[in-house]
């Protein structure tokens, strides 16, 4: 095999492959929606980073996301009536995995009935790690951004 | 009728989101590049364009008017059908503006007719049909 042939294969992906990173964001929203933090966290590999929007930190590591899921559950009662509905997902291969684009609009339930509270965009690095696809780095960007 | 495989769903689906994203990130060439180099856009008010410099100049049109850039497409997952010439995709949009508190905006229902163009999957007629239309701040929808 020449070492484009080797290049080609490492950058392509099947159609169980798209279906697999689909369902990882889909996962996404489940666990950070109902506030189940160690599982939010797996969805990471064990040196995942998630970056929030603005100037916020990067978290980095198994550890330190959960602690950072809980926290935000316990400190931030809004999110426990929230639902982040993912939509727009584009999927590119890469050499170590795939980059995932996708827009996220929140609906939270307030005492009126239900509003979008807002609309974002993320850009994923993403990789099998451990038999499973998982976020190599999770960043929270404007909607239209790669 | 063709026949569709996975793969072939997969990448429709990925032309709407693809739509959704060029056009809210202002993208007006790659945009166009979604449409075969003789599609057809026709709106809701019965606007019809055709071919690509078409496309990608009232996309540029849309992107600079007041209040264009604060759109977002919130695109559910379509319905891929084959068909004579190759796929129908048809799904619900909500457009929500994003300036100042978030609302929901126009509710529609978009079809495309896809066939395979220089080896991906391309827009040769699309149309959309708005449900409802609510409040006033949302421009331009092509």
């Amino acid at each position: 095999m020449t070492q484009n042939a080797t290049l080609i294969r490492a950058a392509s992906l099947s159609a169980e492959d798209r279906l697999d990173i689909q369902q990882l964001l889909s996962e996404y929203s489940f666990h950070e929606d109902t506030g189940a933090a160690e599982e939010w966290a797996a969805l990471f590999t064990r040196n995942g980073t998630f970056q929030g929007g603005g100037d916020k930190a990067p978290i980095t590591g198994r550890a330190a996301l959960a602690e950072f899921a809980r926290r935000r559950w316990e400190e931030k009662p809004e999110v426990r009536s929230r639902a982040h509905w993912v939509c727009n997902i584009i999927i590119e291969p890469t050499e170590t995995g795939a980059h995932v684009s996708s827009y996220q609009m929140n609906v939270d339930k307030i005492e009126a009935g239900y509003v979008v509270s807002g609309v974002s965009g993320k850009s994923d690095e993403v990789c099998r790690e451990d038999g499973r696809w998982r976020f190599e780095k999770r960043t929270v960007v404007p909607v239209g951004s790669r | 009728m063709t026949s569709l495989t996975a793969d072939d769903r997969l990448e429709i689906a990925e032309v709407m989101a693809r739509w959704a994203a060029f056009e809210d990130g202002g993208q007006a060439e790659a945009w166009a590049g979604l449409f075969t180099a003789d599609g057809v856009s026709t709106s809701a008010s019965g606007k019809h364009l055709t071919g690509h410099a078409a496309l990608a100049g009232n996309a540029r049109t849309r992107w600079n008017k007041p209040g264009g850039q604060d759109v977002a497409h919130i695109f559910a997952a379509p319905v891929i059908e084959p068909s004579t010439e190759g796929a129908i995709a048809r799904h619900y949009g909500v457009l929500v503006d994003r300036a100042g508190a978030v609302v929901l905006g126009v509710l529609s229902r978009r079809t495309c007719h896809l066939r395979r163009e220089d080896g991906r999957w391309r827009i040769f007629y699309r149309e959309i049909e708005h449900l409802t239309k609510a409040g006033s701040s949302v421009s331009g929808e092509m």
